[in-house]
This record gives C-alpha cells, sequence and structure tokens, in this order.
C-alpha cells in the first residue's frame, strides 16, 4: 500500500523534513538530503550580506524539492508576515513555516502571536506551517485559523533533548484533524522513530543531522528510523503488560 | 545621495534604480528579493523604480536554516 502525506493537496512521501543550517560545509547538503530522503527543505530568508555576498543555499538543494522558508527572526505577527511575504517574492513557491520568538533563552514560539500570522498569511493563499508549543487549544485555534499542518516542538530548537513534550504532541495527534510534525529538539533516530510511532506525520530536523561527525550517514540512519516508526504505526503496537505472557507454549520440554 | 542599504548609508549617483544598485553590488536580481520602504519590489520593476534620497532599501536572499 502506498503511503504518503498530504499537505494542502500535495503528496509528501517523505516523512522526514530537513532544514540546510548549521553546516560546516554547505556543499555536503545535496548528499545528505538525498540520503535523507526528503521531499521539503526549509531555508531561512536574511539580508545579503553586500560587502562578502556568499554562496546561493538554493544551489545545494536539489531540484524539485519542495522549499519551506521560515519565518526566524520574527518577534510578533507582523515581522513573521512580512518575512512570509518576501519569502514568497523570491519565486520558490508558497510554503510558510511560522516561527515567532520573543524569548532568547529557550527559542520557544510565541503562540498567540502565531496564531494571527496563519490566519492572516492563509487568507494571502500561502500554505502555512506554524511552529509552536504543543498545546490543544492552540492546536484548534491554527485549524480555524486556516494552517496546513500543525508542527509542534519536541524540546527547545537546537538542543537534541528528544520529545519532552511527548504527552502533549500526543494529544495532537489524537485530537487535531492535520498533519502533525514535530520539529525542533529531535536528536537521535529513536526519537525520530518514537515520534513515528505514535503517529505523528513527519519530524522536521536540522541540529540533528548538521552537528553530527558524519551527516550523510545521520540523515540516512533518520530515514530508516522514520520509515520503520512509521511502519510500527501502521501495523499496530501490540498491547503492554506488566506480566510475563510467554511466546513459547507452556508446557515443558519432553514433560506435559 | 545617500539611501539606507541593509540598515547601513549607502552613497548613490543621483536618480539611480534599484537595478542600478544591484548592478553596483554585482548581484543578480534573480537571487534576492529587495524591499523599498517597506514595499516589495517585483523583479520585473527594479529597473523602473527609482531611488529618492533617505530611501530604505533591503536586499535578502535565502540562506540555510531550520
Amino acid at each position: 500500500m502506498e503511503d504518503y502525506l498530504i499537505i494542502a493537496g500535495h503528496k509528501i512521501h517523505s516523512r522526514l523534513f530537513t532544514g540546510s543550517g548549521k553546516y560546516r560545509d554547505d556543499s555536503i547538503m545535496p548528499a545528505v538530503i538525498e540520503a535523507a530522503g526528503s521531499q521539503v527543505v526549509t531555508v531561512a530568508l536574511r539580508r545579503v550580506d553586500l560587502d562578502k555576498p556568499g554562496d546561493n543555499i538554493l544551489k545545494y538543494v536539489p531540484e524539485g524539492k519542495i522549499l519551506l522558508p521560515n519565518t526566524s527572526g520574527a518577534r510578533n505577527t507582523e515581522e513573521a508576515i512580512r518575512i512570509a511575504r518576501l519569502a514568497r517574492s523570491m519565486g520558490c513557491g508558497n510554503w510558510i513555516k511560522i516561527e515567532v520568538i520573543n524569548d532568547q533563552k529557550y527559542l520557544l514560539p510565541d503562540n498567540e502571536e502565531t496564531i494571527k500570522a496563519t490566519r492572516q498569511l492563509a487568507k494571502e493563499n500561502f500554505i502555512v506551517l506554524p511552529y509552536i508549543c504543543p498545546d490543544l487549544s492552540t492546536a484548534r485555534k491554527l485549524v480555524d485559523a486556516g494552517a496546513a499542518a500543525v508542527m509542534p516542538l519536541g524540546a527547545p530548537i537546537g538542543t537534541n533533548l528528544g520529545l519532552k513534550t511527548l504527552e502533549l504532541i500526543q494529544i495532537l495527534v489524537s485530537e487535531i484533524d492535520l498533519p502533525i510534525i514535530v520539529d525542533a529538539g529531535i536528536g537521535r533516530p529513536s526519537h525520530a522513530a518514537h515520534a513515528m510511532e505514535i503517529g505523528v506525520d513527519a519530524v522536521l530536523l536540522s541540529t540533528a543531522i548538521a552537528s553530527s561527525d558524519d551527516p550523510v550517514k545521520m540523515a540516512h540512519a533518520f530515514r530508516l528510523a522514520v520509515e520503520a516508526g512509521r511502519d510500527a504505526y501502521l501495523a499496530g503496537p501490540g498491547p503492554v503488560s506488566q506480566k510475563a505472557k510467554a511466546s513459547s507454549p507452556l508446557t515443558g520440554f519432553l514433560r506435559e | 545621495m545617500t539611501i539606507i542599504l541593509n540598515g547601513k548609508q549607502f552613497g548613490i549617483p543621483d536618480n539611480s534604480t534599484i537595478q542600478n544598485l544591484l548592478d553596483i553590488k554585482g548581484i543578480e536580481k534573480a537571487q534576492v528579493v529587495v524591499e523599498l520602504n517597506r514595499t516589495i519590489i517585483d523583479r520585473g520593476k527594479t529597473g523602473t523604480a527609482e531611488l529618492k534620497p533617505g530611501d530604505e532599501i533591503e536586499v535578502l536572499h535565502f540562506v540555510g536554516g531550520g
């Protein structure tokens, strides 16, 4: 059976979205993206350094990928909307990851501002993927606001801490009728597999791959983990029991 | 005249256009998005968008990000 994710009508075959930041050398990115099998790749928008224009990051993103610009740097709704419009004017599609952050210690998103930005940008026909602290009422408001998916954090950005918000994400999976994509905090393939096992629709990673010693190998490890977790979810894990249940016949060997 | 380019003062000949500015800086317009006084300038209009003293220009592009 073909298994894919649909976001705003787009069929997404890879449930592993990858970031494009923090690589020691950007030229490794095509190999990383290929090893990850990702169809969706995030980027950020910043001022050009006019004294030293660097490489164009897009040259490292293979053809045919969906580009997901983020609104990083935005501290409120207005700035997120401004960045989103600028990003769309780059001519690489209308997907946008809303990221509104005004806490510099933990980089936790401002859910209220994110909802407002989502509402406005959805009206402007963006495909809006908001990054949030996992919270059911926020997620419900995002559904009403026209979000295409909801992206709860597993732990603060760049920490590699794993699924610290697991129980709250599980509530979103069970209650929200939109794709749930865990974004931020996932640090190990086991974290990604765990997220997929509980029914999350996809995961977005950046630091976990970029900060590893061998990003290409780690990207492949995450791909396997995401696929394994997804298959486990689809297979339906068996029940958990506190008492042992023999896997072999309980009759004794060579006796009754 | 002086304009504000990416947050810094920048001297440029009078009556320059956004395209003149990009040419001076050696930037391909296909790789950037330009904002003039908070209004996005369509790539097809960089050659006709004239600059005035004190204009605030932002020239942005995609970079790596998560």
